[in-house]
Formats: structure tokens, C-alpha cells, sequence
């Protein structure tokens, strides 16, 4: 496996124009470990929006870079499919992880990663657990929670803002929805944790420790659904997958792959997300300065910092059938990636994309969360999430200074951070 | 069916003078939404600054310009809101309503510029539009 090496940003832009342009793979993940991606979708943007590259450590696939593109793409279901899987899988892992875990079907991750008529229903099943109207019960918890988490934080010394706040309310809420024991809801993050990451990274030791981890993911949670299916009708996730008809009946494949989608879904956009608004405003005073004169500002924050931070930088589809995008054809088959990372930077769709501003015109339009079918499911609990530990942490810290330089995943699709050192200096 | 050019062109002129004339169209459109379809406000409980409604209209207005001319996903993603939607408890008709009375505010906007070519352009429009909404199923090609 690679090792992360630190690469200058002037070196990567340097490299990446001097690349002759059919060479360029954009996922390569050194680029993202490094935060050097920017000039290589910034060329791709420009010269070549709907990008092939022929040979890679994925296997061959097209990359998607420009807004309006990949809007065709995502809300296209009949042409481009989820059920071979939504994510880049590196050739080499995939080999070594079925030499432990054995194999199992490619696109195996829930309903996300079915198509239409199966992925409907089973959607639905869990939708209206996220859906706005349960959240507005669920908020005074999550608040409540936020708090304590805010109010046990060192004052003074320097910590891990990953650690102690943006795993710990994500875990907290994760609970909360599956109704987990929540003295074990570390093990929550934990386990997203190692199902992201490849051995040598975050957490992640061995095939052989991943393996067990899953084991003991999967063992947990059939404990959790006989205790569920055994039980009159609940509100949380587990009990509504065992009482819906669309999935009750469901193999126990398809149950790991829901359960898995959920806790790494639930995690890794809102945690990120939560660390990345704290970099953003750290790298920008001038708008840390204004949220913190007008707290209005919080929730275009938290969208601007979505857009920016693009949690998830990419999802991918199979071509049902040949398609034409932006002059190319796209072959039956072809494996194509929509860089949602890079359509949150297109400049003819958001104005000063580089730029993190808090109080643009249109702070939500971006593209994080997808578009289609398979749009984030839990956006709205992202969101609401964001928003609350932001208005407790106002009303509690002045400021957060980042103190180190922050850890990123070693991923082209996990777009955040493994560690994140800072310091509160005082409490209001 | 794609739309007239000519069709296009006239909804392009009204939603310029309805943005020129009348600003940010997010309160009026809404407070016929919730007038009309009152179980929609409890969905909006977080929105209290408009953000999400006024991005839910901006959407809705570019997906009706990319309609009306290139096509390049504005069919599809009308059908996958409906789908996304249901999964909220939205159901369909909602957007043959939202549709509507977004023309209605526009023409209220436009007044005196609101021409015949303006009407029927946006009846058609309408139509074509519902055919998505009541249609959410893709189908090969």
C-alpha cells in the first residue's frame, strides 16, 4: 500500500499542468492525504469536463467535473446504475480484502447501492425516521447532548476536535436513530472507521483486524435486529427495517449493507463537516468574525461549509447503456464518477468558488448531499446536527484555534480529517 | 416533446421582468404553497430565515430554464424529486400545485407586460411539465 508523503501545493499544480492529459487519474489519493486536488479538477473543468482515464489503480473510469454534468448523471437512474457499487474501490484492496472477508457482491452497501423498483421502497422504509418532522422530536435530545459534549471539552489545553467533539456527537446521534446501547456508541465511528480506511490508515491495522471488526459490526447488529423484529413496531432504524414489508424479509447481505450505508452515511458527512467548519473559519478570521457578530449566519455557514468542505467527494455509477455526455460517449459498462467535489467548484455555477463566505447570496447551492434518487437520505439530520452544535458552541466558546496542522484521510472519497488539533482558550 | 423556442423565449422574458420587478419571489410563492397545501409548513419548522425555501425556488426556476432549452437534466431530476419526495410524505400533486402557482406569481409579477405569448407558453410549459410529475418512472430509451 502507499504511504502518505507530504507533497507543497506549488509542486502538485506544477505536476498536474505538466501532465499530458489522458495520464490524469483524479482519484489518485495521495492529492487528496495532501489537499492537492484543486488544480487538477481546475484543469479538468477547463480542458477536458468529461475525463477518461484508461488505466488506474480502479481500473479504467470516467470522471464527471462540471455541475450541470454531473446533475445529468445523478438524476439519470435508468442510465447510469448504483448496483455495482457508488464508490471507486481500489483493485489491490478489494483482492486482499476478499482474501480474509470472502466475497461478497461488489455493490452490496443498501439501498444506495440498488436500482429502481427494489431501491424505492427499501429507501422508504428509513425515510421518515430522518424526515424533517421526526427531527423536530428528535432536536431537544440532540441539543442536550451537544451540550455536554461542549461542556466536558478542555479549556486551555490543546486537544482533538475529531475526537472529542466531531466523533462524539455523530456518535451520540447515530445511537439516538438506531437506538443503540449508547454506552457502546463509540464503536459506531469506529466501525465507519473501519470500513473506510485500508490497512496503514485511520484505525485500520490489518486485513485481518478489519475483518474481525465487521464481524463484530454485523454480530451486534442481528442482535440488535432480533431484539427488534421481536418487538412491537418502534421509530428507530432497526426496528423500522424489521417491520417494513419492503424490508423485513431482506437477506442478511442486503441488512449488512443497510446497516453499514447507515453508520457510514450518518458519520462521515456530518463529522467532517463539523472539523471542516472549524479549519474554514480558522483559515478565514474576516468570516469567523462575522458569524460570531451574527449568529443568523450559522446555517449558511453550515452550507457553505458543505460546499467547501465536500465531505464525500465523489460518488460513481455503471452505464446501463451507451450514453453521449459532453461529446464523449460514455460506453454500456463504463464505470463513471461524479466529482461532487469538483461541481462545488465549478465557477460558472458558484461565484468565487475558492473562497469560503459565509454569507453569499445562495449559500445552499451546492452539490454534497447529490441529486436523484439516491440523495442523501440524512441531509436534514446532517443539517440539523450542524446547526445545533454550532448555536451551543456560540454560546459557549468565543473561539477555536487551530493549533496544528490538521490529519486528512487518506481517500478519494472520505473527504476529512483523522485528527485535528485545537485549543479553546476561554469559555464565555 | 422539447419547448418552442419561441414558447422559450417568452418564459425566459417573464421570469426576467417577474426577478427585475418583484426581487426575492420566496415569501409570496410560499405563503400560497402553505395557503393552499397547509400540511407542507410543519416540513419547513427549521427554515426560519427562508434559506431552504428560497434554494427549493432557485432550483425549481433552473430546472425550468434547463427545461425549456438544453434538456440536460431538468426531465430526470423533476421525476427523482417526486420519488425523493414521496419518501417524505410529498405527494405528487404537490408539484403539479407548486409548478402552477409559481406561473401564477409570475404572472402576477409581470402585470401589465404579462403577454398572451407569456400565457400560452406557460400553459404548455405546465403540461409538459406535469407529464415528469405524474411520470416519475424512467424508462429505457
Amino acid at each position: 500500500m502507499n504511504k502518505p508523503v507530504k507533497i507543497q501545493a506549488a509542486d502538485a499544480a506544477a505536476e498536474t499542468a505538466a501532465m499530458p492529459l489522458e495520464k490524469l487519474n483524479p482519484a489518485r489519493v495521495d492529492r487528496f492525504y495532501n489537499d492537492t486536488i484543486w488544480p487538477v479538477f481546475e484543469r479538468l473543468r477547463r480542458e477536458d469536463p468529461v475525463h477518461f482515464t484508461p488505466e488506474s489503480e480502479y481500473g479504467p473510469y470516467w470522471s464527471v467535473t462540471k455541475w450541470n454534468d454531473i446533475m445529468a448523471v445523478d438524476t439519470n437512474h435508468e442510465a447510469f446504475s448504483s448496483a455495482d457499487g457508488i464508490g471507486l474501490a481500489n483493485l489491490e484492496a478489494v483482492a486482499e480484502q476478499e482474501k480474509v472477508m470472502g466475497v461478497r457482491r461488489r455493490g452490496n452497501a443498501g439501498f444506495i447501492t440498488m436500482d429502481e423498483p427494489e431501491h424505492g421502497p427499501a429507501r422508504k422504509a428509513v425515510s421518515p425516521t430522518l424526515a424533517p418532522t421526526n427531527l423536530q422530536t428528535m432536536a431537544p435530545l440532540v441539543r442536550e447532548r451537544a451540550g455536554e459534549i461542549l461542556d466536558s471539552l478542555p479549556i486551555g489545553q490543546e486537544f482533538d476536535w475529531v475526537d472529542l467533539v466531531s466523533k462524539e456527537l455523530t456518535a451520540m446521534t447515530l445511537a439516538t436513530l438506531f437506538d443503540f446501547p449508547f454506552e457502546q456508541r463509540r464503536k459506531l465511528p469506529w466501525w465507519s472507521d473501519m470500513v473506510m480506511n485500508m490497512p496503514g490508515h485511520g484505525p485500520v491495522e490489518s486485513w485481518e483486524q478489519k475483518g474481525a471488526a465487521m464481524f463484530e459490526c454485523f454480530g451486534a447488529f442481528t442482535e440488535l435486529w432480533n431484539q427488534r423484529v421481536n418487538a412491537p413496531p418502534a421509530n428507530d432504524l432497526i426496528s423500522m427495517l424489521a417491520h417494513n414489508p419492503a424490508t423485513r424479509n431482506m437477506s442478511v447481505e442486503t441488512y449488512q449493507g443497510n446497516v453499514i450505508l447507515l453508520i457510514v452515511g450518518g458519520n462521515d458527512t456530518t463529522r467532517n463537516t463539523i472539523s471542516g467548519s472549524v479549519v474554514a473559519l480558522n483559515k478565514n478570521p474576516d468570516q469567523y468574525a462575522k458569524l460570531r457578530a451574527n449568529p443568523d449566519l450559522i446555517l449558511p455557514m453550515i452550507s457553505e461549509t458543505i460546499r467547501w468542505q465536500t465531505p464525500l467527494a465523489h460518488m460513481s455509477r455503471v452505464a446501463t447503456r451507451d450514453v453521449e455526455l459532453g461529446g464523449k460517449t460514455i460506453k454500456k459498462g463504463d464505470r463513471v464518477v461524479m466529482w461532487y467535489i469538483s461541481g462545488n467548484r465549478d465557477e460558472e455555477m458558484v461565484e468565487r468558488p475558492n473562497e469560503f463566505i459565509i454569507d453569499r447570496e445562495r449559500p445552499r447551492q451546492h452539490m454534497s448531499f447529490g441529486f436523484g434518487i439516491h440523495r442523501c437520505v440524512g441531509n436534514r439530520v446532517a443539517e440539523m446536527q450542524l446547526t445545533i452544535i454550532w448555536e451551543e458552541i456560540l454560546k459557549r466558546f468565543p473561539q477555536i484555534n487551530v493549533v496544528g496542522e490538521p490529519v486528512l484521510n487518506w481517500s478519494a472519497f472520505v473527504h476529512g480529517f483523522e485528527s485535528l488539533p485545537v485549543v479553546i482558550p476561554y469559555r464565555t | 416533446m422539447r419547448t418552442d423556442p419561441a414558447d422559450a423565449d417568452a418564459i425566459e422574458l417573464s421570469l426576467g421582468i417577474a426577478a427585475e420587478r418583484g426581487g426575492d419571489l420566496t415569501p409570496i410563492v410560499y405563503a400560497r404553497l402553505f395557503e393552499r397545501q397547509p400540511e407542507m409548513v410543519v416540513l419547513f419548522w427549521r427554515d426560519t430565515t427562508d434559506a431552504i425555501k428560497g434554494e427549493m425556488l432557485m432550483r425549481v426556476f433552473e430546472a425550468i430554464l434547463d427545461f425549456i432549452r438544453a434538456r440536460q437534466y431538468a426531465d430526470h431530476l423533476i421525476q427523482t424529486e417526486v420519488v425523493t419526495h414521496a419518501g417524505y410524505d410529498v405527494p405528487p400533486d404537490v408539484f403539479a400545485t407548486f409548478f402552477g402557482l409559481v406561473a401564477e406569481v409570475v404572472q402576477q409579477v409581470c402585470g401589465p407586460d404579462w403577454s398572451p405569448a407569456m400565457a400560452q407558453a406557460w400553459r404548455r410549459l405546465l403540461t409538459d411539465l406535469d407529464h415528469y410529475v405524474t411520470h416519475p418512472q424512467q424508462v429505457a430509451v
